[in-house]
């Protein structure tokens, strides 16, 4: 038979278990804006009771844990959202940087450069021997082949702030990952002694979000609650490896630079969605698929004006240069406006070589002969168009899978005010029906101490 | 469904941004009234506006080489004209010439008149039309043609100077289309220029009273004749033929402008209605946003 005093007992036990709720209720809403809080919920079991003959008293409340209302099937799919979301949303962004840098369809772009360059020689044509024609075609010559050197510097500047991007995202998911390493040391240690981290293993479901939206990772927990983190097939952390990521510049043998990102001064590592993955795939395959396009370009006219305009008597060549990058006028043809080749055969009227250029715009002489300059301009324009309108689709789509996760997510383990309140109301209650029993049971232990 | 106070925060956020997204991208395009900013607004409308505005450029081009193409023909017409007038009255002077009842004196006299018209029709061979040689093949800088003089300085016939007199001359005047539009010397007073050497045989003979030469070379100036006005109906069906490519470029032109605007302009009045209900739709989310977020438990405890 249990006494008064036991009731007492009881309502202690109840009184500091709604004070615990209280307790969580309050961290819940304190930190209802906390970036990855995970809402926690007290959970208050009734105590084992105790058993006397065949009767079986209650013992009250006790507080059994506090747990993370976390969903983590929902975690796992989230972050394979964010990883396809980060690479598709650079892309989409550098591709329309790129269109930008092609400033099509305008009429200060390339293909309207070309057009006047053709036109120059059409009116140089009419009137072969007139210097102020010469003149024109000697600018807008000028002018095509700054507009092939700026299209390229621009491409490589972009190719510059892609690297410098490479290794920002590199140092920061380095940053992402030593924190990890300190949090998993956190959370063992903490395992160990039975106590359960809540709030490390948000800090741990932050940083792997982090890591996701920058790379593509694999990762999975220990027994002993720290995360192992792969990228690629590479093992970047686990309980004895720390392998921080290491970008590299690399000059390949045809002049160009190629970023790798390697682990710790080590093998390769190949990322391939992400922030970062979207980053290397431009730098990797895009960019340079359209800078060499641009080359080809240039390097297709540059050497049918000079075939054409060298058969002329002046013997020399209308454009210098080898790709779009160092494209110049001939330093004869830009010191002296009587060696522009008009004609083969020189005479002052004579203009056969006038009207060949003035042809070319629209002749299939580049990639072999089966494409002209405008349809090779405008087909590359159009390619570069359509697959950045692919990659905002991709993006948008994935934008709203990426944000009815998240949405499912936060209903989950979200913090809701108004939850909160009625928990507080809820708490309150059980808290002012304990101190009641206190007093009721004081009340009567007074009834009893005075009889 | 549970809600959580972030849910509600983050779904305004989301749905703010897209209002305020279709919102700024519906008056780029209004302030510049152009559908596509950039190619991938529309890649295969691109494609068609980047291809229409180079056929257009081309088009800018070929009228002013056909405009040049048509001065320069103009200009021959004129001298060829001027050239078969000359023809007409040389034949005049020469069936004159012919006649027994014209003496010495008269015949002398008739010479004079030949000789003054071969002295203009050198100038004519020597046309110029915006400092070029319009008769002068790829000689066009300087005077095409030299007379060769006898020892009285009477025009015996011309030559030409240096190579390149017959050259044929070229215009662009379409896509991948060239059109000769010079005469040349040959095709004005044929081989070996000899319509000169005729008139100038004419006039020697007049001036010997040489009758019977004179009559045995009215058949060959009524050749010359021929091949002149045969020269004049190529410079006015070039001309006719110029007009009609001009007319050509300029409805192709149009369609091709309206082709543009179609692929490339802005549809304004619809614009401007999609701006309106956007508007709408972007205060209608700013207020129910905003009402929302004031609503909670806590300002009812």
């Amino acid at each position: 038979m249990q006494g008064l005093t036991h009731a007492l007992d009881i309502a202690r036990r109840a009184m500091i278990a709604q004070q615990t709720a209280m307790t969580v209720i309050g961290h819940n809403i304190a930190n209802a804006n906390s970036e990855g809080y995970t809402r926690q919920v007290a959970h208050l079991t009734a105590e084992v009771p105790s058993v006397w003959g065949t009767i079986s008293f209650g013992n009250g409340v006790a507080l059994e844990s506090v747990m993370r209302k976390r969903d983590i099937s929902l975690d796992n799919e989230l972050r394979r959202e964010m990883s396809s979301h980060g690479r598709w949303l650079t892309r989409s962004s550098k591709l329309k940087s790129l269109e930008q840098i092609m400033n099509e369809p305008s009429d200060t772009g390339l293909g309207a450069a070309l057009d006047a360059f053709w036109a120059s020689w059409a009116e140089l044509s009419n009137s072969p021997d007139d210097m102020t024609r010469r003149a024109t075609v000697r600018e807008e010559g000028r002018i095509l082949s700054h507009r092939f050197n700026t299209l390229d510097q621009r491409m490589q500047q972009m190719a510059d702030g892609i690297d410098s991007e490479i290794r920002s995202g590199v140092d920061e998911f380095n940053l992402l990952l030593g924190e990890l390493r300190a949090v998993n040391t956190s959370v063992r240690e903490a395992e160990l002694r039975g106590v359960s981290p809540n709030d490390l293993r948000d800090r741990q479901d932050l940083i792997l979000d982090q890591m996701s939206e920058l790379s593509g990772i694999a990762y999975g927990e220990r027994e002993n609650g720290s995360l192992f983190v792969r990228v690629g097939s590479t093992l970047v952390l686990d309980e004895a490896v720390f392998r921080p990521l290491e970008a590299v510049i690399h000059d390949l043998p045809d002049g160009s630079r190629q970023i790798l990102i390697h682990r710790d001064r080590g093998e390769e590592v190949e990322i391939d969605e992400g922030f970062l993955g979207g980053l290397l795939e431009m730098r990797r395959e895009s960019l340079p698929e359209y800078m060499a396009a641009i080359d080809a370009l240039a390097v297709g006219v540059i050497d049918q004006i000079n075939s054409l305009h060298s058969a002329g008597p002046s013997g020399v060549d209308f454009f210098h240069g080898t790709d779009a990058s160092d494209m110049r006028l001939a330093r004869e043809v830009d010191e002296d406006l009587h060696l522009i080749n008009a004609s083969t055969s020189g005479l002052p009227g004579d203009n056969d070589i006038a009207l060949a250029m003035a042809q070319l715009g629209s002749q299939r002489f580049l990639a072999g002969g089966a494409t002209s300059p405008e349809e090779y301009w405008n087909g590359m324009v159009g390619r570069l168009g359509v697959a950045s309108r692919e990659a905002r689709f991709q993006e948008e789509s994935l934008q709203i899978s990426r944000d009815a996760l998240d949405q499912q997510r936060m209903a989950k383990s979200g913090v809701s005010l108004d939850e909160e309140m009625t928990q507080i109301l809820q708490v309150r209650q059980a808290y002012l029906a304990a101190v009641k029993l206190v007093e009721v049971t004081d009340q009567m232990m007074d009834s009893l101490m005075n009889m | 469904m549970r809600i959580s106070t972030g849910m509600l925060h983050a779904s305004a956020l989301s749905q703010l941004s897209v209002a305020w997204t279709r919102l700024q991208n519906l008056q780029a395009h209004i302030s510049t009234g152009r559908r596509i900013h950039l190619p991938s607004d529309d890649p295969f409308a691109t494609g068609r506006v980047l291809a229409i505005k180079s056929d257009l450029r081309a088009h800018t081009q070929h009228v002013r080489g056909i405009d040049e193409a048509r001065q320069f023909a103009v200009s021959s017409e004129a001298a060829v004209q001027r050239l078969v007038d000359i023809a007409i009255e040389v034949q005049e002077i020469a069936t004159m010439a012919a006649d027994d009842s014209y003496g010495t004196d008269s015949l002398t006299a008739l010479a004079t008149q030949v000789d003054g018209l071969l002295e203009e029709v050198l100038s004519m061979a020597n046309t110029q039309h915006a400092d070029i040689r319009i008769f002068g093949g790829f000689q066009t800088r300087d005077d095409p043609f030299i007379a060769t003089r006898d020892r009285d300085g009477r025009i015996v016939g011309i030559t030409p100077r240096g190579e390149g007199t017959e050259g044929r001359v070229q215009r662009l005047v379409g896509d991948q289309l060239l059109l000769t539009i010079n005469l040349t010397g040959t095709d004005l007073f044929g081989e070996g220029y000899d319509y000169l050497t005729h008139a100038a045989e004419i006039r020697d003979a007049a001036l010997a009273g040489d009758q019977e030469a004179i009559r045995e070379l009215l058949p060959t100036l009524e050749e010359d004749f021929d091949r002149i006005n045969l020269a004049l109906a190529f410079t006015g069906s070039t001309i006719t033929r110029l007009d009609a490519m001009s007319e050509q470029v300029d409805r192709e032109s149009l369609l091709l402008e309206a082709a543009r605007s179609e692929q490339e302009d802005l549809d304004m009045a619809r614009a401007l209605i999609d701006y309106q209900k956007e508007q709408v739709l972007l205060e209608a989310t700013l207020s129910t946003v905003a009402n929302l977020m004031d609503l909670s438990l806590v300002n009812y405890l």
